[in-house]
């Protein structure tokens, strides 16, 4: 018994907030899910070569079902589906992640500096923020690529840019009910530096809803660059990702739907699984919900 | 034995609003005997909380002085500061606001201590925090709890050993019983006046309520919108108060007596005046039925009526 408390102790926060994850049965799906795409992502090459098999034109195989040719057959150039799917999701999460991840920095600047500036600093920022938002995301994010053009890392700046303002409100909206809360305050009283409140308090607190934020945000980056591929203005042919693989199988919907279906299922599946995982985040990550 | 352990000077503590000047804290005069609590009592407002975080030098004093064992602390800097803190703490008013959510009662009762680095073998430290919780009354078991696991009286408790952690000499407690049940008040004050005697520490004890502070204090100092209109020992200022505000605030105490049912209460009239840019004179005179045309021109200083007994008024020998 004794030992098991000293062994709490030194185990730390992070396994207090596997365990309360590892209960939650929705959250685990989700990142069983994540992981087996994270993987494939990363295998990419050994489930398919990308010169060899995701971009090689067989036109004498063009259009199989599944099964018939690689698990997820062929399409209309007689290209693996499978091997497409595998090196899409290497784009899509790298768009994804990497979005999520110039939004949260600049974001997070913002907003943290707003909040714990405040005045006229906070008003002007802030008002900046409400007109970018006020313009639809996918516009800002399509006129951004017409302005920088195509390829993965302008599509990831695009997306990025429409998403500041919503990081950079959860930030300050954070700092601001932190900075005012008593325990500052307790912790100024017993000598703590601004490093120390920083360390210990603010960001603790803070980084709950923050990581929700991101794990929501990447499932959402995911969306709109595979509908920016879509229309055309993300990622080119013949580089695979789902957006433009959904797009180029519009005309063979009836003859080969699982052109559609399978590009459709990856992505749906993908934005599922950061749901689930962002939603039993936010659970595990306060210990007020605990058990 | 009544050796003065902390003192303060004219200090005074003005916010900038952008009405006017705000006069928080004005020309306060209180003396903190060793071992005794000096109970400051007034209404919201009055301007009790900011002496308490001034003197701790939560919040700059604008002047004045505040004199630690004969030194002035408040022109300190940040180094100098943080090492008064070791001797000076504070309890606060909400327990429930001023323990950090996500931290464990053991990690909120010895953040002080690795702050300070007063001790730095871990093992000592796990110790110390033992004895503090046993000193306050909180079951070892507690030590892995979150501060929302525990009632409100509890959290108090963590409160109480997180400010004993420094091993301080002086206590500002803020409200400390105001935001939990009665029944469990008493036991919070109880164990205040228990570490007090065990401790010999100090406590500034602020305050809105006259019975709590009737029980656990010394000396009473009462605050009117930053000034200090009457100062006495505790049982002086019950019986024989001589400004007229410390007069309202007393029959303002609830009795729970039907015979005192008919009694009439002295009961003020207007709002209080806002404390940006007041008029000179007394700050009480646009509610005092006494007031005369002296009261509104020079400052009214705080004279000394009966021994021990100070009162800022300057009708205080006709009334």
């Amino acid at each position: 018994m004794k030992r098991d408390r000293q062994q709490g102790l030194k185990q730390g926060k992070f396994s207090a907030v596997w365990r309360r994850m590892k209960k939650n049965r929705t959250a685990m799906a989700g990142l069983v899910i994540l992981i087996i795409i994270i993987l494939m992502a990363i295998f990419a090459d050994l489930i398919g070569d990308y010169n060899e098999v995701a971009t090689k034109m067989d036109i004498a195989n063009r259009l199989m079902a599944p099964m018939k040719k690689g698990l997820f057959g062929t399409d209309h150039y007689g290209r693996d589906v499978l091997a497409r799917i595998a090196h899409g999701a290497r784009v899509s999460l790298i768009i994804g992640f990497g979005a999520v991840l110039v939004s949260l920095v600049f974001g997070g600047a913002i907003g943290a500096t707003a909040g714990f500036y405040g005045g006229r600093y906070d008003n002007i920022v802030m008002r900046c923020m409400d007109i970018i938002m006020a313009i639809p995301s996918t516009i800002l994010a399509l006129a951004v690529v017409a302005a920088l053009g195509g390829g993965i890392f302008n599509l990831m700046i695009a997306i990025a840019v429409a998403d500041i303002p919503n990081y950079a409100r959860v930030v300050r909206s954070s700092v601001l009910t932190i900075r005012n809360a008593d325990y500052i305050e307790a912790a100024n009283a017993v000598g703590a530096g601004t490093a120390h409140v920083l360390a210990r308090h603010i960001i603790p607190n803070v980084l709950g809803p923050i990581i929700v934020q991101c794990t929501l945000g990447i499932g959402s980056s995911i969306l709109n660059a595979a509908g920016l591929s879509y229309i055309g203005l993300g990622v080119q042919a013949p580089r695979p990702e789902w957006g433009n693989m959904l797009s180029e199988a519009r005309e063979f919907i009836q003859s080969a739907p699982h052109l559609i279906i399978i590009p459709g299922i990856f992505l749906a599946l993908t934005v599922l699984a950061l749901n689930l995982l962002g939603d039993g985040l936010r659970d595990a990550l306060d210990p007020r919900l605990k058990d | 034995m009544n050796e003065i352990l902390l003192e303060t000077r004219q200090l005074k503590k003005y916010f900038q609003t952008p009405r006017g000047l705000l006069h928080a804290v004005d020309d306060v005069n209180l003396q903190f005997r060793r071992g005794k609590t000096l109970g400051v009592v007034g209404e919201s407002g009055c301007g009790k909380s900011t002496l308490g975080r001034t003197i701790l030098k939560l919040l700059e004093p604008t002047s004045g002085e505040i004199l630690y064992k004969g030194t002035d602390i408040a022109g300190y800097g940040r180094r100098d500061t943080k090492r008064m803190r070791q001797h000076m703490q504070m309890i606060f008013q909400d327990p429930y606001a001023s323990l950090d959510p996500r931290m464990t009662v053991r990690e909120i009762i010895s953040e002080p201590i690795y702050i300070n680095k007063t001790m730095t073998d871990r093992r000592e430290i796990e110790k110390k925090v033992g004895q503090l919780m046993e000193t306050v009354g909180l079951a070892a078991r507690l030590s892995n709890a979150y501060p929302h696991e525990l009632d409100g009286g509890r959290r108090q408790r963590i409160g109480i050993a997180k400010a004993l952690a420094l091993e301080p000499e002086f206590i500002v407690c803020d409200e400390p019983v105001s935001a939990l049940d009665v029944s469990i008040q008493a036991q919070i004050l109880n164990l205040m006046l228990d570490l007090q005697e065990e401790l010999g520490l100090t406590y500034m004890f602020v305050t809105h309520d006259l019975s709590v502070v009737k029980m656990i204090s010394d000396e009473i100092a009462v605050m009117y919108l930053g000034k200090c209109v009457e100062r006495a020992p505790s049982q002086e200022l019950f019986s024989h108060p001589y400004h007229p505000y410390t007069k309202a605030l007393l029959s303002a105490i609830p009795v729970p007596d039907l015979s005192c049912r008919g009694k009439k209460r002295e009961v003020l009239k207007g709002e209080v005046v806002s404390p940006i840019d007041p008029a000179p004179g007394c700050r009480f005179a646009l509610r005092c039925r006494h007031c005369t045309e002296r009261c509104t021109q020079g400052p009214v200083e705080l004279l000394e009526v009966a021994p021990g007994h100070m009162a800022a008024c300057c009708r205080w020998s006709e009334l």
